[in-house]
């Protein structure tokens, strides 16, 4: 890892002071499982520079927190992933939260991993993680190494001009939940949709999300859910610790008698976004959940278009569609 | 042999646990010397280049750099045949340029940076069939079939037997190219005091390093001196001097430092020498009754960019030993590509061949109507078959005691079904695969030297590495029953060169038979010399007499003189010597069976392990625990390489993917099943207390078990490890197709 330069910072304003005067060049810093790794690899390219200015924000006390604010549910940027599955307010009320933070890496990844680290985390992407592969698109250079290369772990859907899939859990379990997000900057914060946080390869090759460089996701803010509301994170993993979905699937739903009402459903694991399957929402939504499972992950994967390698991820993803959507029935 | 043991079979903890997990053992990154500089490797970005020009002068300006060696200036010794210490042609992604002292890690990481090298990229090739292609990129100037021609070996006749079979089967296997992922990655310390040089090394094998360091170096042997305090894991890895271990004793020779090297996690994916990958084609006659009449293999074994040993001749043993056939054609390449270089890596060769020839013997059971531990019953090699080439038999065998005591703790014979029984989405199904090798035996000649204080505590001086799978305390357990002292009075100093004797590198599983044979030979001198002191203070005979819990007693009395009273009396330190070397003619082979029950989930893919069955011939249990440990440390290693672990280059650029313990998947402890051990002790006449080695076996057996399982569970058999849910998904949907 290069030097650089560390600020320890106790307040968002700071921190967002600093991400004002040094942009690009600073990198918010909290667990570092993710940070750290990248800065050890220096994956480098035409548009990606190792951060030279690390802000450290796990000083600040209004960033480490879990609350419920009139039925709905606060959870600060710096809050850790383990604090979250053991959480007794988050496993009571929002089960599929406590299911999805279980299933992330191993237990010190979550001890030290949070969940705004968990949401902005970047790309696994073995050709962009290797410092080797330069001209990655998504460091700025003008090829796609993985469309023609070792593809199985990638896109099958949405992979246009860079097929990364976006590796996050916590990012399909909190649209699932309807989540936003909420972002500051030196000149105040905004509220966003978690599902409109997100950019695909057309929107920005070069960042996974809307933040710019003088941004920082500071609370995460879950709406009460209806009554009746039920929910599940199936992540299909190769090994059942330390890895990354190969497919997961986030579903929220409630249950009247027999129907399906108001689901949705998001995918992990498939696409360089967490995705949405309106298309499932749709065949699930007011019919009796269990006729409507097998038309349902049918349709989930309309659309798809798999690479070389990846074919099987089309099918896996049906699979943990069907899985979870059984846990609900 | 016949006496009572009273400390040999009992379930011990580790000697050194405490320091291990204390934090207080020293491995060789642990070292700290006055001065000492660090060093760093700049490595070839390319699978296939020549150097046109490397200038180092920036580098060399960097403040607090102070030495850099290239392929220019490095001596032009080869390691093992065809190996450059620093190369102006990188033969695989990683291969060694250049490398740097500086007096920290981070200036010798950017000096790194400040190299400055253009390469001529040149066309390269991964695929081990396209390799043997006359038309393919040349990777050594002979070409890149290693010595221009096959490994053969031959018995009986082929064609006779294949005429005499009712069936012939032939099918196509390959195998993955796998990593030791040693928890301490590749490093040492190498420090100059006058002529004479100390390497504190992470390594298996201290005198191997001795010798390639004084023949590198062109330096007497005495003038080496090799220090193994502690390592974390070999797996095969770190057994011979290495690269790394002359470059760092060039660059302390050079500064007048010393100077550490410690790999990083990537170096060691990409340097280590691994599992390497092979392709084959097995046709197998059989029967009508399942007596084997005919066996054909075909295969290639892709050593990498450099090769420095026959891969094919390690793949060998297990189709001419596991099964009783009097015709046989073994016919194998040994082929350089554009990979990291290939070599040792647990059980060399035989989990490459053991799982397509456990696969073909699955199918041909099946094929035969046949119970698949039946007929491995009706053809494993028996003792009298021994070695089938020389006709000379086992020492010991005890094959059929782990078939059949596995099988019953399995319930086999109860709950086998025919392949593709169960219903529902997640399918169940059991597997089986047996395995008989020569590692565990005493392959070397053993030595050890057993140090008796006037107090009565004793030292065992041994060359023996403990590379984590107990060895230290095997020998001290040994020395302990031998010498008839209590276990903790002993402690034992190893894998010294200045103060030990060679006892071999700690592979081939052999620590037991070579390290502990030269120490329980060196307690029975040292015994003697004790007792012959005590026959003349007790006016007795010496064979009147035995040491039982530190204490001389003439043989049934009650009435013990402690040793240090009886010690008093020697003229002078006890020092017991001991030279063991197995007799001309004796074959040596250590067996196993492995029964595994999977589950197969059909609508992911993923296959989970749910149990596993695993009985080995270990001639006797020196301690229990550490067998155990053994057992299922490498049946847990073996079950990764049956689903998970795969070292991915990629196509387009010859790159590796995924030299990191994320992107190349170990097993964990949450895919671990419940693992049955069944220890079979068939009392080996040679083995120390009738022990053999127990440390590899269990790693070659659970992959084609494992494959064997999930046919049985969906009925699609794999003819590729490892079986992953792609694996899986793709072949489920070929099946409908």
């Amino acid at each position: 890892m290069k030097a650089f330069t560390y600020y320890k910072v106790n307040s968002v304003p700071k921190a967002v002071s600093l991400l004002a005067k040094y942009g690009e060049k600073a990198a918010i810093l909290a667990g570092g499982s993710d940070l750290f790794g990248i800065m050890k690899d220096r994956p480098e390219g035409p548009k990606f520079k190792m951060p030279q200015r690390l802000i450290d924000i796990k000083g600040i006390k209004d960033l480490n927190y879990i609350k419920d604010r009139k039925g709905s549910l606060k959870i600060g940027a710096a809050a850790t992933l383990s604090e979250i599955v053991s959480s007794d307010l988050i496993r009571e009320k929002y089960p599929l939260l406590a299911h999805a933070a279980a299933q992330v890496g191993v237990p010190q990844i979550r001890n030290v991993g949070t969940l705004a680290g968990n949401l902005c985390q970047r790309p696994r992407c073995w050709y962009f993680r290797r410092s080797l592969f330069t001209d990655c698109l998504r460091k700025g250079g003008g090829t796609c190494y993985a469309l023609d290369g070792e593809n199985q772990y990638h896109a099958v859907i949405g992979g246009n001009g860079c097929c990364m899939v976006y590796p996050s859990d916590m990012a399909p379990a909190l649209i699932a939940l309807n989540a936003r997000v909420e972002i500051a900057t030196a000149k105040g914060t905004k509220m966003v949709p978690l599902e409109q946080f997100y950019v695909g390869p057309r929107t920005n090759l070069l960042r996974e999300n809307i933040l710019s460089p003088q941004e920082m996701v500071v609370t995460v803010e879950i709406p009460k859910p209806a009554a009746g509301n039920k929910g599940v994170y199936v992540k299909l993993k190769e090994r059942d610790a330390f890895d990354f979905a190969l497919v997961s699937v986030a579903v929220s739903l409630t249950r009247k008698g027999n129907m399906a009402v108001n689901p949705r459903v998001v995918f992990g694991g498939i696409a360089p976004v967490p995705l949405r399957s309106i298309r499932a929402e749709a065949v699930l939504n007011g019919k009796d959940l269990k006729v409507a499972i097998p038309e349902a992950c049918k349709a989930a994967m309309d659309g798809a278009h798999p690479l070389k390698n990846n074919g099987y991820k089309v099918d896996a993803a049906r699979g943990v569609l069907e899985q979870a959507l059984g846990l609900l029935a | 042999m016949s006496q009572q043991l009273k400390i040999v079979g009992k379930r011990l903890p580790k000697v050194d646990a405490w320091e291990r997990v204390s934090g207080n053992a020293q491995y060789a990154s642990d070292i700290f010397l006055p001065g000492m500089l660090y060093a760093r490797i700049l490595r070839s970005p390319h699978p296939h280049a020549k150097v046109k020009s490397i200038d180092v002068e920036k580098a060399k300006a960097l403040p607090g750099v102070k030495a850099i060696i290239t392929f220019k200036d490095a001596p032009p010794y080869r390691w093992h045949q065809d190996m450059p210490l620093l190369t102006d042609t990188s033969r695989y992604e990683g291969d060694n340029i250049a490398v740097v002292a500086a007096k920290d890690d981070d200036t010798a990481r950017e000096a790194i940076d400040l190299i400055k090298v253009e390469y001529e990229v040149l066309p390269f090739v991964l695929d081990p069939e396209e390799a043997m292609k006359p038309s393919a990129v040349k990777i050594h100037p002979k070409g890149n079939i290693i010595g221009g021609k096959p490994f053969v070996l031959k018995r009986g006749d082929m064609e006779k037997g294949f005429q005499e079979a009712d069936i012939v089967y032939e099918h196509n296997y390959r195998t993955s190219l796998l990593q030791h992922v040693t928890s301490e990655p590749k490093a040492c310390v190498a420090h100059w005091e006058g002529g004479k040089l100390t390497i504190w090394d992470s390594t298996a094998f201290t005198f191997g390093v001795q010798t390639g360091l004084a023949k590198a170096l062109k330096i007497p042997m005495s003038k080496v001196r090799v220090i193994c305090n502690f390592m974390g894991g070999s797996f095969g890895d770190k057994s011979t001097a290495e690269r790394y271990n002359i470059l760092a004793s060039l660059l302390a020779k050079k500064t007048g430092l010393p100077v550490k090297m410690e790999y990083d996690r990537d170096e060691n994916f990409l340097t280590s020498h691994h599992r390497y990958p092979t392709v084959w084609t097995l046709k197998y006659g059989v029967k009508k009754d399942g007596t084997l009449t005919a066996i054909y293999a075909r295969m290639i074994a892709d050593l990498g960019g450099y090769g420095h040993f026959s891969g094919a001749l390690e793949c060998s043993g297990t189709m001419k030993s596991v099964y009783r056939c009097p015709n046989l054609h073994f016919e194998g390449y040994n082929v350089y590509t554009n990979k990291p270089e290939g070599g040792h890596m647990r059980c060399v060769g035989h989990p490459q061949a053991q799982f397509p020839q456990e696969a073909h013997m699955d199918a041909i059971a099946e094929k035969l109507g046949m119970d698949p531990v039946d007929f491995r019953l009706k053809n494993y090699a028996r003792k009298e078959d021994g070695d089938q080439d020389t006709k000379l038999p086992y020492a010991s065998i005890g094959l059929e005691e782990c078939l059949k005591q596995g099988a019953e703790a399995f319930g086999w014979k109860t709950r086998w079904q025919k392949p593709g029984s169960s219903s529902g989405p997640i399918k169940r199904g059991l597997g089986m695969a047996i395995h008989a090798c020569r590692h565990g035996a005493m392959t070397v000649p053993s030595s050890g030297m057993v140090r008796v204080n006037s107090d009565g505590t004793v030292n065992v001086l041994t060359g023996t590495s403990d590379i984590g799978g107990g060895q230290k305390g095997q020998l001290a357990i040994i020395v302990a029953e031998e010498l008839g002292v209590p276990l903790e009075t002993v402690f034992v100093t190893n894998a010294d060169t200045d103060v030990t004797t060679d006892t071999g590198g700690s592979s081939g599983s052999r620590q037991t038979m070579t390290g502990g044979t030269g120490a329980r030979l060196a307690a029975v001198d040292a015994k003697k010399q004790i007792l012959a002191i005590a026959a003349a203070e007790l006016k007795t005979e010496k064979e009147k007499l035995e040491i039982r819990n530190g204490s001389v007693y003439p043989i049934g009395s009650d009435k013990g003189t402690p040793l240090n009273v009886i010690l008093q009396k020697a003229p002078a330190t006890i020092v017991g010597r001991g030279i063991g070397r197995l007799p001309k003619g004796v074959v040596m082979f250590t067996f196993a069976a492995h029964f595994i029950e999977v589950e197969v989930d059909t609508r992911s893919g993923k296959v989970r392990v749910v149990k596993l069955v695993a009985a080995h011939d270990v001639g006797r249990a020196i301690n229990l625990m550490a067998l155990e440990n053994q057992i299922e440390g490498g049946a847990i290693q073996g079950m990764g390489y049956g689903l998970l672990e795969d070292q991915i280059l990629d196509a387009g650029t010859g790159i590796c993917l995924n030299p990191n313990m994320v992107d190349y998947k170990l097993f964990t402890i949450k895919d671990v099943p419940e693992i049955q051990s069944i220890v079979v002790e068939s009392i080996d006449p040679y083995g120390p207390f009738g022990a053999k080695g127990v440390g590899e076996p269990p790693y070659s057996v659970p992959a084609p078990a494992i494959a064997n399982a999930v046919y049985n569970a969906i009925g699609v058999r794999f003819d590729r490890i490892p079986i992953n849910n792609r694996m899986v998904l793709e072949g489920l949907k070929g099946a409908k197709a």
